[in-house]
């Protein structure tokens, strides 16, 4: 087989970008005042090891509609990249629950349950909801740019001032909110 | 105290338990979420010493004890939950962090060196928030109290109490009132008054000639003409001459009133797209990075027909339909008033019918348009990245793709025809079965003599005539909030206030020195992230300086602020020491220059192009100006030169030919002030070096910044600003910064070496 053998003599996609990748056994996580930080053993060109500390991480998913778990950047207060999840399974539970507990504050979305109202007018469109935090009022602008369909019965809705709300699923809506917005999917 | 957002009444006792009043707190502000994230009422009061957040659940009285919900100092019931109090010497750094779904509020905590979570926000009350945050890091800082500038709280509607959705347009959708809509665009149509009054008129008789036809063609034929002892009885020519008349008048103004149409139609839909094109094109780049540009422009084009539409047919055919239902109504009660309240009956269950008709009718044309507009974007995807598909021959894929778009648009079509089909014969039906209704008995009433055969015909004519209006009626309802929609849009942008605006007494410079001074400049083109932050720098005039940093750094940021598309947030940005928003834009257009890294070329000759800024400049001065940039060559290699049209659907030309000729177009205006902006990153080495030398020659005596990638190309500069994160973190020569041993020393290390593995020599 030639082509086997030429592939194996060119770089691999890992040779030409390095991407560190955070696990239980290099990476210590802590909980400092309720943010997440980190403690990441570091081998250095001449051996030994270091730890590099991070009191504060914010973290971000790669693909938050796709894998919530997996894949997860994990920056500094600059946004810079200190290294990646590959899934939170890398972690023992302690660990893996700071971290989840950092997602799930950071990608916490209103649940839409029911919808009470839903006016347009000149082109907005005014929703009265009920939600998993009680009743939200809200304004979108421009209605069908504003939903967002993921997947086969998940929407996310948009606001104009840039919040974000999800209706987690369609079927489990009832009647009579479903034909409320029912023109617009 | 200084309450960025008003306190009710209730909050003000709950406060006063924990010792705030309103003469030891500073400042007050709100968050609609508190520290789990929860909806709820968080009140934040700063004293000297303290942040406290008091957290609950207030409830505006019922309606009858405030009037209209009213967000002024309401009676408002506070139910305290929730108590936080931190001490404000152990806090520094406050700010505000998006998140994916609203916002946190934190703060750097010395004693347990880390931040801490203060509160959570939604995204309405980000604004307020920073300003809390701004004014809490300069107290810390200078350790005295400077209260946010007081704007008065004018974010909610007055009337309906909800935040305005957009805040630089303090106009509430949903309390608008829809005559005001219409009043407003009625003055702006008042141009077109006589046109739209003839029109009407001429309508107003067709309907009216409508209205007399089926008299004279069945109950007076039946009963004057055919029936023994009419008055007219046996003279048939003379009705057949009446009814062929009346028709040819009806058919005269008929075309009139179409020729009419036709010269006004144009005209005013020309005007109006007039006005919004003007009303855009003086509005600021801010308000266009929002919004996608081409939608808007064909939204509001689409729009101009829609209002046209309101004014030259919707409005008169309202009027005409009214006239034509009171018209007819009155002659059927005249003719036999039991009948015509018969026929009346069936009016309610008609319209009601068809209302419901109609709102499913809408669903279906709704699922088929947006169908229709999900093929057609596939479409345009493919055609256009048709190289890509190619390229990976992904045709296959593509094709599965549209057979999707297109079986669900195949399906949405046929629904339409297949409701068009089944339903609306069935309508019909109810009118025709009313019709024989109403022949059976009003036949029963001839044959008892109580009506005559012709009137009776009459009568069931006339029931026919109430058809049209009545469905007419049912459908604009929802014509004219579209219309209202047009309107408010067109309204929405004729209001917008550009963010960038011509200081009233503007003054105006007729020679620039050039010099360029940032003093403590900090911008963000969103609030939560500064790109400069706190940039102070002075170049003096005819001096050469240079800008390097990292990508998305903020070095093209500085160049937008100096030809103010936008205005620095904080500090300010002076030329020859005037504050540039004291400048006239005649002022700043005629001695700044920029070729930035987005090279727009305009539709038209390349000639047209480089005079773009300076309509009268002579053939000489062109070419001067091309063979300074570089473009002469390669514009004379084209067969028509200079004449070449250039832009969409014309001539491609490349990156570096693009460069080069906004290049010249900036050389042309000879500005005192240059700004370069990646100018010659397309470009290959060799012909950059030749352009450096012809702009070398130009910046002589002028004032040049140059922002590039390419350390080589600055290294003969007066100055170095090393831009990172948006501050500026060195400053000096090439000789100064490479001893310094510091950012640039890197950067230029690293580029060095990869020129030299290159094989290309400095």
């Amino acid at each position: 087989m030639e082509t086997k053998e030429s592939i194996q003599s060119v770089c691999t996609l890992a040779d030409i970008a390095e991407v560190r990748y955070l696990r239980g056994d290099n990476t210590e996580i802590f909980l400092k005042n309720g943010f997440p930080g980190v403690r990441i053993k570091v081998r250095q060109e001449d051996g030994t090891e270091k730890t590099e500390e991070h009191t504060r991480i914010w973290m971000h998913r790669s693909f938050p509609f796709d894998l919530p778990e997996e894949y997860i950047s994990v920056q500094n207060k600059d946004q810079e990249e200190i290294g990646l999840i590959r899934s939170l399974a890398d972690f023992d539970t302690a660990a893996g629950d700071i971290l989840r507990g950092e997602l799930a504050r950071k990608y916490y979305t209103p649940r839409i349950t029911k919808i009470v109202s839903l006016k347009e007018a000149h082109g907005y469109s005014f929703w009265n909801v009920e939600s998993d935090v009680g009743k939200l009022q809200f304004t979108l602008q421009d209605t069908f740019r504003s939903l967002l369909r993921v997947g086969e019965d998940k929407i996310f809705v948009f606001d104009n001032y840039g919040n974000r709300y999800v209706i987690e699923s369609l079927k489990e809506l009832d009647h009579r909110s479903l034909r409320r917005i029912e023109l617009y999917l | 105290m200084t309450e960025i957002e008003q306190i009710p009444a209730g909050v003000y006792e709950a406060a006063a338990k924990r010792g705030i009043t309103a003469e030891n707190a500073l400042l007050a502000a709100y968050a609609d979420r508190n520290k789990d994230g929860t909806n709820c009422d968080n009140w934040i009061f700063v004293t000297k010493d303290t942040l406290t957040l008091i957290g609950g659940i207030q409830r505006i009285l019922p309606k009858e004890h405030v009037g209209r919900m009213d967000r002024r100092r309401l009676e408002v019931k506070f139910g305290q939950l929730s108590f936080d109090e931190y001490l404000l010497e152990t806090l520094r750094d406050f700010r505000v962090e998006q998140q994916i779904s609203g916002c946190i509020l934190t703060a750097f905590d010395e004693g347990a060196q880390a931040y801490i979570l203060i509160t959570h926000l939604s995204c309405h009350k980000m604004e307020e928030m920073i300003q809390l945050c701004t004014c809490l890091n300069e107290y810390k800082e200078k350790g005295e109290f400077q209260p946010p500038e007081k704007k008065e709280d004018d974010r909610y509607c007055p009337k309906c109490g909800r935040l305005y959705p957009d805040q630089s347009r303090k106009l509430c959708p949903a309390c608008m009132n829809r005559m005001r809509v219409i009043r407003r665009m009625g003055t702006f149509m008042m141009k077109y008054k006589w046109q739209v009054l003839t029109v009407l008129a001429a309508m107003t008789l067709t309907t009216l000639l409508g209205v007399l036809t089926p008299y004279i063609s069945s109950g007076f034929f039946y009963d004057q003409v055919l029936t023994v002892g009419g008055a007219f009885y046996g003279q048939v020519a003379l009705v057949i001459f009446l009814i062929v008349s009346t028709r040819l008048l009806a058919l005269l103004i008929n075309m009139v009133n179409e020729v009419l149409t036709a010269r006004i139609v144009p005209k005013v839909t020309y005007d109006l797209k007039n006005v919004i094109f003007h009303s855009i094109e003086r509005l600021s780049v801010g308000f266009f990075s929002k919004r996608q540009t081409g939608s808007l422009m064909n939204q509001v084009f689409w729009d101009a027909d829609n209002i046209y539409w309101f004014f030259v047919e919707g409005f008169p055919y309202l009027v005409i339909n009214g006239i034509q239902t009171v018209a007819v109504t009155v002659i059927l009660f005249v003719i036999d008033w039991k009948l015509a309240l018969l026929a009346l009956i069936f009016c309610p269950v008609c319209v009601f019918a068809i209302v419901r008709l109609h709102k499913r009718m809408r669903k279906l044309h709704a699922k088929r348009y947006s169908g229709s507009r999900r093929m057609n974007g596939m479409l345009s995807d493919a055609l256009g990245g048709i190289r890509v598909v190619k390229a990976f021959s992904k045709e296959n894929i593509e094709i599965d793709r549209f057979d999707q778009r297109n079986k669900a648009f195949a399906r949405a079509s046929q629904n339409v025809s297949l409701y068009n089909g089944t339903v609306f014969p069935l309508v019909t039906f109810l009118f025709s079965v009313s019709s024989i209704l109403i022949l059976g008995i009003g036949g029963w009433r001839v044959a008892g003599g109580g009506l005559t055969y012709g009137m009776l015909l009459t009568f069931i004519s006339y029931t026919t005539l109430l058809y049209n209006p009545l469905n007419f009626f049912v459908d604009i309802n929802y014509k004219i909030s579209e219309n209202m929609n047009a309107m408010f849009r067109l309204m929405e942008i004729m209001d917008a206030e550009p963010e960038v605006r011509e200081a009233e007494n503007a003054r105006t410079l007729a020679r620039v020195q050039g010099r360029v001074t940032f003093e403590n400049v900090e911008f963000g083109y969103d609030k939560t992230r500064k790109i400069i932050d706190n940039v102070s720098f002075d170049i003096a005039p005819g001096k050469k300086i240079g800008i390097v940093g990292h990508t998305g750094a903020g070095k093209s940021t500085i160049a937008n602020l100096i030809i103010r598309l936008y205005d620095a947030d904080r500090g300010c940005v002076r030329i020859d020491g005037v504050d540039v928003r004291e400048l006239s834009f005649e002022t700043l257009r005629r001695n700044i220059a920029i070729v930035s890294q987005e090279t727009y070329l305009f539709q038209g000759s390349i000639l047209d192009n480089i005079r773009y800024a300076v309509p009268d400049a002579t053939m000489e001065e062109v070419i001067a100006s091309s063979k300074a940039s570089g473009a002469h060559d390669f514009i004379i290699r084209l067969p028509d030169g200079y004449s070449t049209m250039i832009g969409w659907g014309y001539k491609d030309l490349s990156g570096g030919e693009r460069q080069r000729i906004s290049i010249a177009r900036a050389i042309l205006l000879a500005p005192q002030i240059l700004i370069l902006d990646e100018a010659t990153s397309a470009m290959d080495t060799k012909t950059e070096r030749l352009i450096q030398m012809a702009l070398e020659k130009l910046s002589r005596g002028r004032t040049t910044i140059m922002i590039a990638h390419r350390l080589s190309t600055l290294r003969d500069a007066d100055t170095l600003l090393v831009i990172e994160h948006g501050r500026v973190s060195e400053a000096g020569t090439h000789a100064q910064l490479l001893e310094k041993e510091g950012i640039y020393h890197k950067l230029y290390m690293l580029q060095y070496e990869a020129l030299k593995n290159a094989g290309i020599q400095e």
